[in-house]
């Protein structure tokens, strides 16, 4: 793999936080979905690049197993902190309290791995706490831009009553683990992965602003956005492979060892 | 009444757990005839049961709770030796190699000899009888388990809450699922590749802090389970 | 008159997941996904370069998992909308095709490029032979989930209490892991490796040491779709549609107690027949001589 060009802090900080700001600004008519696909993008990218990570090293399963299971700790905690924030009704501390809760159930997980299996990865704890976060960041953007509101009455009855909060999941599993398990290999390569993860995310948004019918007028707005956005980050995908392809061949066969080198 | 719906969560999600470490699972090796098992991963092999499972339970809302969480195990049951007969029989008639493993010498049902019917330079294939009815006890575990969950969840809803059948059935469903989703990828990472059953040596190293380990990550997520339902009926 | 309806029906949903099931197995043949993609992804680095599809969205119960959600939650929103049922299903997997196929281009781009090391080219013919070939299977799969699904929720009485986007990810979660416990063993562990002998299973030490070649120039994962279409695809769709079959056949037969007995029981039978299958392999094939 070759060395990052973007640390890993600054993008955990600006995900995080843009995210956050996001999500808390999705009420906004028609901009508010902007801000939510904008949030998913972010929380997308994060999630993919601390996946780079701990990616390397083997925890005994495939790598898809390590983000779906922090994909589901994230989706407890955004329903309990949904609820609770239902109960007292405060939304305003509904996606702090989520991440909250994120953080601790996954602090907990990589504990039990920690100890229990006695799986010595000296970055496991961390990195579990930033998938957790990020697959449940983008949950909730995904969420708030079915409902067009991050308020938790809205998004129950829209969202997790009929079940569509299952697609969100396994719909964001698939988004933060395709790039890197797409592309992985000795010559991996960070902005080639997180280009192929914005458009990811981008595809994802496609599938949501179908679903979006439902509860905007808009829908058709969000779903040109996704698409045109999709097509940019895909075409840069495709640049950088473009570079750095060992050979690209529209016919033929492999080269024979003696002659290429 | 939320007390026993987090004690009847913990023992679900411990079971899911437990019946885990009973699946014999060969990963990718065994896809190549390398290695004994169901050429899968543990979570995923797990996932398809168990929701097998949940989805006869949930085919049988209208029945007493005992019938319905049998019925959890009776589908998962199913769906694992269909599953491992299928596998066996693409083994045997496909690739054309007989059912044997050598992490044990005999298997101590049919009193076959492992060692001499590997082919050499692997470490099995297939699914032995003793690893097969091993499958059936770790389904049956994680049918149950699963059932469990669902039914606790969906029998406090239906009582509390005026929700129509089918949204209580759903919520019910989702839950016991990310349930799956956690506690078998736990499980898994304390397997670490193969295991061909409780006959296996490895099963006797692993199962105890298997246990542990899921009876401890079932206890925080029940707890927050707890939060939730508690949310539900009162919000 | 319900029980000769719902009859009819799970023997239509039996029908309807063989179908499923088999092409959603040739479907990972084709893209090479799941487990035996291991060899695909070790061949270069061993020297063996190759012009096999190298596909990795996800492993294959996450995969056909995601496909079918996607896929169900459109239907969902389809039928809310108050759509005919034909267009709605149609469209719905669709949707899901396109995305399946967007990821499978970009899988393929994604881990050849990272193979740059090993000299592997970037076959574009690769590309644009396998893609319509890997639509039409995950099209047809995306449909016929979706289809079983559409009866179970809405056609079966009683019906399954649950709403089809849930249904639609259990049903492909399910079908993607049987698919991989089946069907690829056929794959990874005979087409894959068919310059050895026939009769073995592959050693640790030949890893990597794929086929590559064809009867005519390289090999394409076409090939392994001619190879695969005649016993691991229609096994997998078996072994699926027995299941889904059963579950819901032995309820409506024996009543509620009566089929969670006719459970167990043919659980046992299975018990048998397998132990009967492994006796009988084991005198026809013998043991193996020791090297």
């Amino acid at each position: 793999m070759a060395e990052d060009l973007i640390p890993n802090q600054i993008i955990a900080l600006v995900s995080i936080i843009v995210s956050t700001l996001c999500i808390y600004g999705s009420n906004i008519s028609v901009i508010g979905g902007i801000l939510a696909m904008l949030a998913s993008v972010l929380s997308t990218v994060f999630g993919t690049n601390t996946l780079r990570h701990i990616g390397e090293h083997s925890l005994g399963t495939g790598i898809p197993s390590i983000v779906y299971m922090l994909s589901a700790v994230g989706l407890v905690s955004y329903i309990s902190a949904l609820l609770l924030s239902l109960h007292y009704d405060i939304p305003l501390i509904f996606p702090i309290l989520s991440i909250i809760f994120a953080v601790i159930i996954a602090a907990i997980t990589s504990w039990i791995c920690k100890y229990v299996f006695d799986i010595k990865v000296e970055i496991l704890t961390k990195s579990f706490v930033s998938i957790a976060v990020a697959s449940m960041l983008l949950m909730i953007s995904l969420s708030t831009l079915i409902a067009q509101t991050y308020y938790p009455a809205v998004i129950y009855e829209t969202v997790i009553e009929n079940g569509i909060i299952l697609l969100l999941l396994i719909i964001s599993v698939m988004g933060i683990q395709n790039p890197y398990n797409s592309c992985l290999g000795p010559n991996e390569d960070q902005y080639r992965t997180l280009s192929l993860s914005c458009a990811n995310a981008f595809l994802m948004s496609i599938v949501i602003s179908i679903v979006s019918i439902l509860n905007t007028e808009y829908w058709m707005v969000y779903l040109l956005i996704s698409l045109i956005c999709w097509f940019v980050f895909f075409r840069q995908y495709i640049v950088y492979t473009r570079h750095q392809a060992a050979s690209i061949k529209t016919h033929g066969l492999w080269p024979t060892h003696d002659g290429d080198d | 009444m939320l007390f026993e719906l987090l004690i009847s969560l913990i023992i679900g999600a411990t079971l899911i757990g437990v019946g885990v470490h009973f699946i014999p699972v060969g990963g990718a090796p065994a896809a190549l005839s390398t290695s004994a098992g169901i050429p899968t991963g543990a979570p995923m092999i797990t996932m398809g049961m168990g929701i097998t499972g949940v989805l006869s339970a949930a085919m049988m809302l209208d029945q007493p709770y005992y019938v319905m969480i049998v019925s959890g195990a009776v589908g998962s049951m199913i769906m694992i030796s269909v599953t491992m007969l299928f596998s066996n029989l693409v083994h045997i008639y496909g690739v054309g190699v007989p059912p044997s493993s050598s992490n044990f010498e005999k298997d101590p049902i049919t009193g076959f000899e492992q060692e001499d019917y590997v082919s050499p330079g692997t470490k099995g294939h297939g699914i032995p009888t003793i690893s097969f009815i091993s499958g059936l006890i770790g389904s049956f575990l994680g049918g149950i388990g699963g059932s469990i969950a669902f039914t606790s969840i969906y029998s406090i809803l239906s009582t509390n809450l005026h929700n129509s059948m089918i949204t209580n059935g759903t919520i019910a469903t989702i839950f016991s699922l990310l349930l799956f989703f956690i506690v078998a990828v736990m499980a898994s990472y304390n397997i670490r590749g193969t295991i061909q059953g409780f006959h296996d040596e490895k099963f006797k190293q692993k199962i105890l802090p298997g246990t542990i380990s899921c009876l401890l990550i079932a206890a925080v997520l029940s707890l927050f389970y707890v939060l939730i339902i508690w949310g539900l009926i009162n919000g | 008159m319900d029980i000769l309806l719902n009859m009819m029906l799970v023997a239509f949903m039996g029908l309807i997941a063989i179908i499923a099931g088999m092409f959603e197995d040739l479907e990972s043949d084709v893209a090479s996904t799941s487990n035996p993609n291991s060899q695909v992804q070790l061949a270069p680095e061993i020297g063996n370069l190759h012009k096999l599809f190298n596909r990795a969205i996800s492993g294959e119960p996450l995969l056909v998992g995601t496909m079918a959600t996607i896929s169900g939650t459109v239907a969902y929103v389809l039928f809310t909308l108050e759509y005919p049922v034909i267009l709605v299903l149609l469209l719905s997997s669709l949707v899901a095709t396109m995305i399946q196929v967007v990821w499978s281009a970009s899988s393929y781009m994604g881990r050849i490029t990272s193979q740059a090391l090993y000299n592997q080219p970037l076959f574009l013919d690769v590309l644009k032979k396998h893609l319509p070939v890997i639509a039409a299977f995950a099209f047809i799969t995306l449909f016929s989930i979706t289809t079983l699904s559409y009866i179970m929720t809405y056609l079966l009485n009683p019906a399954v209490p649950i709403t089809l986007p849930v249904v639609t990810m259990l049903m492909g979660i399910t079908l993607g892991s049987i698919g991989s416990a089946v069907g690829d063993i056929h794959y990874g562990a005979e087409k894959l490796y068919q310059n050895y002998e026939f009769g073995s299973g592959t050693p640790v030490s030949v890893n990597g040491n794929i086929a590559t070649k064809s009867a005519l120039g390289s090999r394409s994962s076409i090939d392994v779709v001619k190879f695969c279409s005649k016993f691991g695809g229609p096994m997998t769709g078996l072994c699926f549609s027995i299941i889904i079959f059963l579950n819901f056949w032995i309820y409506l037969v024996f009543g509620k107690i009566g089929g969670l007995i006719a459970g167990l029981i043919i659980v046992l039978s299975f018990l048998i027949f397998n132990t009967l299958i492994e006796r009988k392999a084991r005198l026809k094939y013998g043991k193996y001589e020791k090297k």
